[in-house]
């Protein structure tokens, strides 16, 4: 987990300790870093612009069929989000949409609503090494290369999904919902609506989803 | 609308590098290419900062409208036209996410420089990209994110990765992501660093 220091630290790095001063960003284990925050002793800064009001208006979608018992993880945040329970769609003007069976890190959320003042929707990738060609059935994967050309594409986890209300995420997730009609696996439908519509994406790294992800494959 | 490849080459070593990297082009596509051998602007940086100085400046001096660069140690090892149909379809700019992820992100990026990068995006859990192999078509989108890149790269004068990664903060375009077969894998292979050994 990536922290930004606001004291000095020693970390062993490799077996070799070493300094780090305040404003270096160093990424540790999640409790040493929820350690350092609860003391003061680092931060995950929020959005450089705009933070002051980004939160206005933000709000999660939870992908299950109520959404009572997570609104406690959202509630600790103290950022005042709505939460509701729906298929995806983008409900507020800078909207989570979030699957429960994706861990969600709710440290990154703020950084999530952040990207947004930049960005139409910021997603994480699903992996580097599985990418389009490896996931669905033939039919769903002819059906998808048929849209985006080639399949040896990294596709997104849309378990996860921060979106700005704004005319090309409607017709994304209108066009995303046409697609899924198919009944392809969602991955592959969301990269054709994606291909179609072209928002400005910010891709974001799989440990968004994958904490344990460790480097290189 | 044209198309072609462009490639960098500053010192003996880039320049066989680059000899090498066109001919394995030529087994596949028979597209134009332009190799930059001479200095653009700045007189005092080495081979390695004047390459990547050309590189954040490639919207100026590649002849074409849609451009694949290539850096000059990399192989073209199959069928890549598929880039070039992207930008067709309306994307700016296509690229390969790096696998150096997590803990490896920026690795080899300066710390002041990372430090800024991480701040500038308030988190350090960014998609770091590969710089070495890119499409992209020259429209306003990209003019102003290079005109951001050139502006972020001249803070540190170093790798050209982080600077890219803030300057599309600035600048964001229509990007498209390949996946690893496109840089460093069966499609265009990448001898990392060979080009400045």
């Amino acid at each position: 987990m990536w922290v930004r220091l606001k004291s000095l630290q020693r970390i062993d790095k490799q077996g070799k300790p070493r300094d780090y001063h305040p404003g270096d960003w160093v990424d540790v284990g999640r409790q040493l870093a929820q350690l350092w925050i609860s003391q003061g002793a680092a931060e995950i800064p929020s959005f450089t612009r705009g933070s002051g009001v980004m939160m206005s208006g933000a709000g999660v979608v939870v992908r299950a069929p109520s959404a009572t018992q997570y609104q406690s993880m959202f509630d600790g945040l103290k950022i005042g989000l709505s939460v509701v329970a729906d298929a995806p769609r983008i409900a507020f003007d800078r909207t989570l949409i979030w699957h429960p069976k994706a861990k969600l890190r709710t440290e990154l959320i703020v950084p999530g609503f952040g990207f947004l003042e930049t960005w139409e929707i910021a997603c994480p990738l699903y992996s580097y090494d599985e990418l389009a060609a490896h996931i669905g059935s033939d039919e769903a994967r002819a059906r998808t290369k048929a849209v985006i050309r080639d399949l040896r594409v990294p596709v997104y986890d849309v378990r996860l999904i921060f979106a700005k209300r704004c005319e090309n995420t409607d017709r994304l997730f209108e066009a995303w919902g046409k697609e899924a009609e198919s009944g392809d696996d969602e991955r592959l439908t969301f990269m054709r609506a994606f291909y179609k519509i072209k928002p400005l994406m910010l891709a974001l790294p799989v440990t968004w989803h994958s904490p344990q992800y460790d480097g290189a494959a | 609308m044209t198309r072609g490849v462009c490639l960098i080459a500053y010192g003996d070593k880039a320049k066989l590098e680059a000899v090498r990297c066109t001919a394995s082009l030529y087994n596949w596509h028979d597209w134009p290419t332009n190799t930059i051998t001479s200095t653009i602007g700045a007189t005092d940086y080495n081979d390695i900062q004047r390459s990547r100085w050309a590189k954040v400046t490639l919207d100026r001096w590649s002849p074409f409208d849609e451009t694949l660069y290539l850096d000059a140690d990399t192989r073209v090892q199959g069928d890549v036209s598929i880039g070039f149909d992207l930008l067709a379809d309306g994307w700016d700019m296509v690229i390969t996410a790096s696998r150096q992820q997590a803990d490896q992100n920026m690795w080899h990026i300066v710390d002041d420089e990372r430090n800024e990068t991480m701040l500038a995006y308030a988190c350090g859990e960014i998609l770091q990209l590969q710089g070495g192999v890119f499409w992209f078509q020259k429209n306003a989108a990209t003019a102003r994110l290079f005109e951001a890149w050139r502006d972020e790269w001249v803070k540190w004068t170093q790798f050209d990765q982080a600077a890219l990664l803030r300057a599309l903060i600035i600048a964001p375009v229509k990007l498209y992501l390949l996946g690893y077969p496109f840089n460093g894998g069966a499609l265009i292979a990448h001898n990392h660093g060979r080009a400045a050994q």
